[in-house]
């Protein structure tokens, strides 16, 4: 009994499904056509009133336009900066020259120490 | 103050590196063995120096200190800068690795002059050994402008533009190390005025009084 109304059940769902399913598709290019047609009367509308707004789309442009500039400008400034930072030796590097120069002078005095140590130890 | 790479024709690079080894095995062969760590000590501050940068107007100029380096090490000093350089040119590439025989003649060469010239001047006085370091002080950095020019006259450049050029931007650094090289002068003259004697004759004997 209970299967039975089961079954009932989905085959109506199935119908309705269906039903808007080819509802859908014969909407589908109809409703395609018409958002196809609607543009081409606001178009003529723009094309009226274009020549007045050329001149504000104009300034509108072009104080973009120059408020890129500055932010390009902005840009480039800062973009000096980092490079000029970069070529700027770090502490590390500092740090290394010292640590080099410490270490040849360190072994050269260490081998005259020794040479002299030898020698003196030689003459005692 | 450096020379960069392709700046000096290539046979006064050359000539240059020449000269600078003859002068580096010179100073090398005067430089006493225990006087060592303070050839270090002025090696590091020569190297550092070169980052203390004085502003002027839209560009800086930094520290150079030949004369400090040439007070305190006198024939050393030319080893000590090459040394210097060598590192300040693979390190912070300063100046390229092709004129760093003519970078150090420049900046040794007056470091050499200084030292003797400073040790000529200094007297028995404090005051006079003050005066003596504040005068090389300057003269270290206004020799060096001069060298420069003579170098760049080599590569084509005016000689005198060059010289006056340089003089003119680092009149501040001639000023600064100056009074910071009379200061030093006079503040080991006071506390370890060993330090500023030079050592006589060659550099082959240690303090043991031991020759090689």
């Amino acid at each position: 009994m209970a299967s039975r109304i089961g079954f009932k059940a989905a085959g109506r769902a199935l119908l309705m499904a269906l039903v808007a399913a080819f509802g859908l598709g014969l909407l589908g290019p109809d409703s395609g056509g018409a958002q196809n047609a609607a543009p081409a009367e606001p178009a003529g509308e723009q094309q009226v009133s274009q020549p007045a707004d050329y001149g504000q789309v104009l300034s509108l442009l072009q104080a973009q336009k120059a408020e890129l500039g500055q932010e390009l400008r902005r840009l480039h400034r800062e973009l000096a900066a980092v490079k000029q930072q970069l070529e700027e030796p770090g502490l590390g590097t500092v740090f290394s020259g010292i640590g080099y120069i410490l270490g040849l002078f360190g072994t050269a005095f260490f081998i005259h120490a020794r040479a002299a140590y030898q020698r003196r130890s030689r003459e005692d | 103050m450096h020379i960069s790479d392709g700046v000096l024709p290539t046979q006064v690079a050359v000539g240059c590196y020449v000269l600078g080894a003859v002068v580096v095995a010179w100073s090398t062969y005067r430089t006493r063995g225990d006087d060592l760590p303070k050839v270090a000590l002025a090696t590091a501050s020569f190297f550092v120096a070169s980052l203390v940068h004085v502003p002027l107007g839209p560009t800086s100029v930094h520290l150079l200190i030949p004369g400090i380096v040439g007070v305190l090490l006198g024939p050393s000093a030319f080893l000590a800068i090459a040394v210097g350089l060598t590192l300040q040119s693979m390190l912070f590439q300063f100046g390229g690795l092709t004129a760093l025989g003519a970078n150090a003649l420049m900046m040794g060469i007056p470091a050499l002059v200084c030292g003797r010239l400073f040790q000529a001047l200094r007297g028995s006085s404090r005051q006079r050994a003050v005066a003596a370091g504040a005068l090389v002080g300057a003269l270290g950095v206004a020799l060096a402008a001069l060298i420069l020019g003579l170098l760049l006259y080599s590569g084509g450049e005016d000689f005198l533009g060059v010289a006056q050029l340089a003089l003119a931007a680092h009149l501040p650094v001639m000023v600064i190390e100056a009074a910071v090289t009379a200061f030093m002068v006079g503040f080991l003259s006071r506390v370890k005025p060993e330090l500023l004697e030079l050592p006589l004759g060659s550099g082959r004997q240690d303090a043991l009084g031991v020759k090689a």
